[in-house]
């Protein structure tokens, strides 16, 4: 690649440039990493409120939000602070 | 690979059953270089009724309950609503899986499903030029994520390009500075584009007129969508009002 180009580097910063280079099965096992984190943390299954989506109502949120955490799920590992 | 497990069960049992769908959304942004913190699973799938059976059993399977509206009917897909779903199944409990068949600005579910891409352990996701045009909605946070796929994409593979990606990202890159380096690159290709914002990248303007030509086209588009959804707005809205059965 002549030098005259842009780097990824240059465009996107070097967090997104490592991003970029990974590939898509690397970049979905990073993220399901993250994943793990949030729902050993109790994370949230259901979607953040978007009110910009379409699909999204006031009238909805009742059945929309009643989130459950992933660790008070049946067949899910405890976060790791809870286990002895 | 290893994925989330319950995303894994959901994915292994669409299969199981012979469901003829494709990731998109979050997860599929993620496998294509862009980066959303996705907390459910968004699907394409054909909306026929043989398939449409097939995923009814999988949802079964999952214990899936349709919530909220539309409920989960061909013509409510036909018609390009969402139907939302929750699994309660072991291992897959409190999961949400939204299905669609019917996008703005995107092909019909065949010719999607033809030109799929094939993830290393043979999940099938929407393409990236399909998800480029799925992600053009009205929402804030899809055109960030559409820069990143384009910048993730032209990185990825400028140097062993063909005319086929290099017409893609002259028609769909969102970063000015790369478009002043493809029409340096490619200049037949570029010469042929008359999308403003090459155009202005080819006659050498200042980088925030080519910006201002990009932000006109998000807002442009940000238009369209609102007014495609406007009138299943109001059929999601009557939907609501009915009292429960």
């Amino acid at each position: 690649m002549p030098s005259e180009y842009l780097s990824a580097e240059d465009v996107a910063g070097p967090e997104w440039a490592a991003w970029y280079a990974m590939t898509p099965l690397e970049r979905w096992e990073a993220s399901q990493r993250l994943w793990a984190e949030y729902v050993a943390l109790g994370g949230s299954l259901e979607p953040e409120i978007d009110t910009q989506s379409p699909f999204w109502s006031h009238a909805d949120l009742e059945s929309f939000a009643r989130a459950i955490p992933m660790h008070q799920q049946a067949g899910t590992t405890p976060p790791p602070a809870t286990r002895e | 690979m290893s994925m989330l497990p319950s995303v894994q069960i959901v994915l292994d049992t669409l299969a199981r059953h012979g469901v003829k769908s494709l990731l998109m959304g979050g997860q599929a942004c993620i496998s294509h270089g862009a980066s959303e913190f996705t907390r459910d699973l968004d699907l394409a799938v054909l909306a026929d009724v043989p398939n449409l059976d097939a995923l009814a059993n999988a949802m079964r399977e999952l214990q899936a309950d349709v919530i909220a509206v539309p409920p989960f009917q061909k013509a409510m897909l036909d018609a390009g609503h969402a139907v939302h779903f929750r699994c309660r199944a072991p291992g897959v409990a409190g999961l949400r899986v939204d299905v669609m068949s019917r996008m703005r600005g995107v092909d019909p579910f065949p010719a999607l499903w033809e030109r799929r891409t094939v993830l290393a352990n043979g999940v099938a996701v929407l393409s990236l030029p399909d998800l480029v045009a799925a992600k053009k909605t009205q929402r804030d946070k899809d055109w960030p994520m559409l820069r990143r796929l384009l910048e993730a994409d032209y990185f990825a593979r400028r140097s062993s390009c063909n005319s086929t990606d290099v017409a893609f990202w002259l028609r769909e890159c969102r970063t000015a500075s790369l478009l002043e380096e493809m029409v340096a690159r490619f200049p037949a290709d570029a010469a042929e584009v008359t999308r403003p914002a090459v155009r202005l990248a080819r006659d050498r303007k200042p980088v925030d007129q080519i910006t201002g030509a990009l932000r006109d086209e998000e807002d442009s588009e940000r238009r369209l969508d609102t007014a495609y959804w406007a009138p299943l707005k109001k059929q999601l809205e009557s939907m609501r009002a009915r009292p429960r059965e």
